[in-house]
């Protein structure tokens, strides 16, 4: 009699979460029921309504049209910060980890003092020297979080490299490049895909605090963060402004979170 | 010219003690179409002498002396791309332990063809799975097609092994070594492993260096023997020669400790 496969209840509720909120995301980009940017004083700090789903805020702009264009935007921060930080923390973290060595032994304490400081303190000191615009941000912090999956990859790639397979693949003649990238990649995967679930949800609690200490995402352009630092003044006459942002926030990394436990589950 | 000529070997492993050798003075030479046996205890320097042969040895691990050539290549100043060239292509090398050589996340087919995708890049896809399909028939696997879509975990230990014979074949090597292959094995898949590589070595004249501790296995299949005890080798000749009348000590308790003799007399 055949075995009734558990379903993964994480992996279930993150997907679904993670697909209706994409879904919002990307219709986000081409289409909100309102302008984001365009003012009208007469319809200020109005409570949630059938015509504004979330209200409006100070200046009058449909607070739910502006949460989906800021989480667009902190989505695609996210998802680019993950690219730029995995990409090179698989090299890095690949090379250290398959050769070892005095280079591992550099590389690695140059990713344990870049993790002992706190990421949106440096992440602070680069805008201030780069400037503050969407792609120093983006630079500043994928640099930041290259150090979390150098170290997950390196570990992976350490564990593996003297496994018989691997053994094989050099027996076969392989060359060192396709060991590491079509032999042992592969088989990071399982502990990569949580790593960069992790990875999104601390790059959009960063760039959302960024934008919360006005050194992220600029006005007039629509962010969580910096929603959530504007309806600060407003938490008693309108709290519906902050809570569409904070909500929207903990949306995504909850689905997200949820996501990668489910991914871990489903390895076990 | 010898097909491979191994030259007063020594190996000293860096955390060893000054004057212990894993491998001491060791020589031998093998023709195309030999089947010569290595014999001898768990850590006698089998394994690592096939290990230097492959090239395998790292230089931060181990100092090594001598000289090792196949077909007049010397193993020991190939650069690691010359050395990636010989691999898989003029020498294979097959492991024990079957159950964790292959890479869990491909299909057996892929991992079977590895060696033609990098010695034969000019083959077509479907040459390619032909070639990798004639190579699992002649190592003795039943339904190719079957095994080739598998993944290493839908498969038995004795299919692992023939899969990886298959691999090492693949690309006709000159020479194949084949370390402790039937170590893992029951006897009856082991057998028809022996029978297998026999018939290769029949028709395709490929030699095949056999280490093995399993005296009744070396005697089933190759032609001459040798045996090592802590790094050296102490006796050496025809395989029926050495197993009917040992000279050396250590020889006559090896055959002495073989539990049924009377099997080798058939």
């Amino acid at each position: 009699m055949g075995k009734k496969k558990k379903i993964n209840g994480y992996l279930l509720t993150g997907g679904i979460l993670s697909a209706l909120l994409t879904a919002v995301i990307v219709t986000g980009f081409f289409w909100t029921p309102y302008s984001t940017t365009a003012m009208n004083a007469k319809e200020k700090m109005q409570p949630p309504s059938l015509a504004h789903f979330f209200g409006t805020d100070n200046f009058g702009r449909d607070v739910f049209s502006r949460v989906m264009q800021g989480a667009g935007t902190s989505f695609l921060i996210a998802i680019l910060v993950v690219l730029i930080g995995c990409s090179a923390g698989i090299l890095i973290g690949s090379l250290c980890g398959y050769f070892g060595g005095t280079a591992d032994l550099i590389l690695m304490r140059i990713c344990d003092t870049i993790t002992a400081f706190p990421a949106i303190l440096l992440a602070l000191v680069i805008i201030s020297i780069a400037g503050s615009n969407v792609s120093n941000i983006i630079l500043a912090l994928g640099i930041l979080f290259i150090p979390s999956f150098a170290r997950v990859v390196r570990i992976q790639y350490a564990g593996i490299r003297d496994l018989n397979y691997i053994k094989s693949a050099r027996l076969a003649g392989v060359g060192t490049g396709r060991i590491l990238y079509s032999h042992i990649l592969p088989n990071t995967i399982p502990i990569l895909v949580p790593a960069m679930t992790i990875g999104f949800n601390n790059a959009v609690l960063a760039e959302a605090s960024m934008s919360f200490l006005g050194i992220g995402i600029q006005p007039p352009q629509a962010s969580l963060g910096s929603m959530l630092k504007d309806s600060q003044n407003y938490l008693t006459s309108a709290p519906w402004y902050a809570l569409g942002s904070g909500f929207m926030i903990v949306l995504m990394i909850l689905a997200f979170s949820l996501l990668s436990e489910g991914f871990q589950q489903s390895n076990r | 010219m010898s097909l491979l000529e191994v030259n007063n070997l020594r190996v000293h492993f860096h955390d060893a003690a000054p004057d212990r050798f894993a491998v001491d003075g060791v020589s031998f030479s093998m023709e195309k179409g030999d089947i010569l046996g290595l014999v001898g205890e768990s850590g006698t320097g089998k394994t690592v002498t096939s290990m230097c042969i492959a090239g395998l040895l790292p230089r931060w691990k181990a100092d090594t002396e001598g000289s090792i050539t196949l077909d007049g290549t010397e193993i020991f100043d190939c650069t690691q791309e010359e050395l990636n060239k010989i691999l898989g292509r003029e020498m294979s090398v097959v492991f024990q332990e079957p159950m964790t050589s292959f890479n869990p996340v491909y299909r057996i087919g892929r991992q079977v063809g590895e060696s033609l995708y990098v010695h034969e890049r000019g083959l077509s896809r479907a040459e390619k799975k032909d070639r990798v399909l004639k190579a699992m028939k002649k190592a003795g696997l039943q339904e190719p097609q079957e095994v080739y879509r598998k993944y290493p975990h839908e498969l038995s230990g004795g299919m692992l092994q023939r899969a990886m014979i298959a691999a090492a074949i693949v690309t006709s090597p000159k020479l194949l070594i084949a370390d402790e292959i039937t170590t893992a094995l029951d006897v009856t898949i082991q057998a028809r492993i022996l029978d297998q590589l026999k018939k290769l070595n029949r028709e395709s004249g490929m030699a095949i260096l056999f280490i093995s501790h399993d005296l009744h296995v070396v005697n089933r299949l190759c032609k001459s023997v040798i045996v090592m005890q802590r790094g050296k080798i102490v006796e050496s000749g025809r395989t029926e020669d050495v197993f009917s009348s040992p000279q050396h000590a250590y020889t006559k308790q090896l055959v002495a400790a073989i539990p049924s003799r009377g099997r080798f007399d058939e």
